[in-house]
């Protein structure tokens, strides 16, 4: 996940995590600033809903600054607390699950045979140069449209860049089910896409 | 026109050459028949176009709802997350 980072009154990522490791509330403040609005943004395409959300970037910060002495720097910065906020929102995910009955295992055991496949049709030329807001809301709302099962795998592997086998070890399923998955969410959000692109 | 089984197995191929898991010979294989085959070329397309979208999504640096910040700040200041 690329990211322009503006540290303003810290020189580098360096001195803004020594600036945490001293417990400086400037250097809070600007972490706030900086990722707040990222780790939110992927709080809410896991968990899908704005509270659970709004809870799993709370708690992220928490454990962020629990963690920070021992933040090692083998990755940046802005990767270590994405991966704390999607651990977070991953736990979360699981002790609703614990509450509720799951359906999840539906989707893997659907069959190619009772599967139907047809492709919504796609507009010739369609404008996709310019990624404005309401084509970003599309998106973000296309993946909520998915069931759990499938949007949990899309994120983790599509946007979160996990491997298969980081995603099946976090979600607790095998690697033929993230892959499944993964080519059912392409094919749905696929297909939700071109009914948007079509003005349906 | 492909059947339906065979609409299956090319999703799952077009999938695989997507995420680069196709042995030299079956991506060979696969591209000749993309070159050949208009409507899995342009499936194929719409496809790419879709995942390229999505990867496009965090380019851009979303705002935090004016709410959740405010919010965020005080159960920063209130936890004591800085110590200062
Ligand atoms: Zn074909």
């Amino acid at each position: 996940m690329p990211l322009q980072i503006d540290l303003s009154i810290y020189e580098d990522e360096k001195a803004l995590l020594e600036g945490l490791r001293r417990g400086e509330s400037d250097a809070c403040t600007c972490m706030f600033k900086h990722f707040a609005p990222q780790m939110y943004a992927q709080a809410l395409r896991l968990v899908g809903d704005p509270d659970e959300a709004e809870g799993v970037l709370q708690m992220s910060f928490i454990r962020a600054c629990e963690k920070v002495a021992e933040f090692e720097g083998r990755s940046s910065l802005a990767t270590w607390l994405y991966r704390i906020t999607t651990n977070e929102a991953l736990m979360r995910l699981r002790k609703q699950k614990a509450q509720r009955h799951s359906l999840d295992d539906l989707a893997d055991s659907l069959s190619p045979d009772n599967l139907t496949y047809q492709p919504q049709e796609w507009p010739e030329n369609p404008s996709l140069a310019v990624l404005d807001e309401e084509l970003r809301q599309q998106l973000e709302a296309a993946l909520q449209q998915l069931p759990e099962s499938l949007r949990l795998v899309f994120v983790l592997r599509e946007l979160e860049g996990f491997s298969t086998e980081e995603t099946a070890a976090s979600l607790g399923i095998g690697l033929s089910a993230v892959k499944v998955r993964l080519h059912r969410a392409r094919l749905r959000l696929r297909d939700l896409l071109a009914n948007y692109l079509r003005g349906e | 026109m492909h059947s339906q089984a065979e609409q299956f197995q090319l999703y799952e191929l077009l999938n695989a050459l997507l995420d680069d898991e196709l042995s030299p010979e079956a991506r060979a294989q696969l591209e000749v028949h993309l070159c050949e085959c208009e409507s899995c070329r342009s499936f194929f397309e719409s496809l790419r176009q879709t995942l390229e979208l999505y990867h496009r999504l965090d380019e851009h640096n979303p705002a935090l709802p004016h709410a959740v910040e405010e919010r965020l700040r005080r159960f920063i200041k209130q936890k004591q997350i800085c110590k200062s």
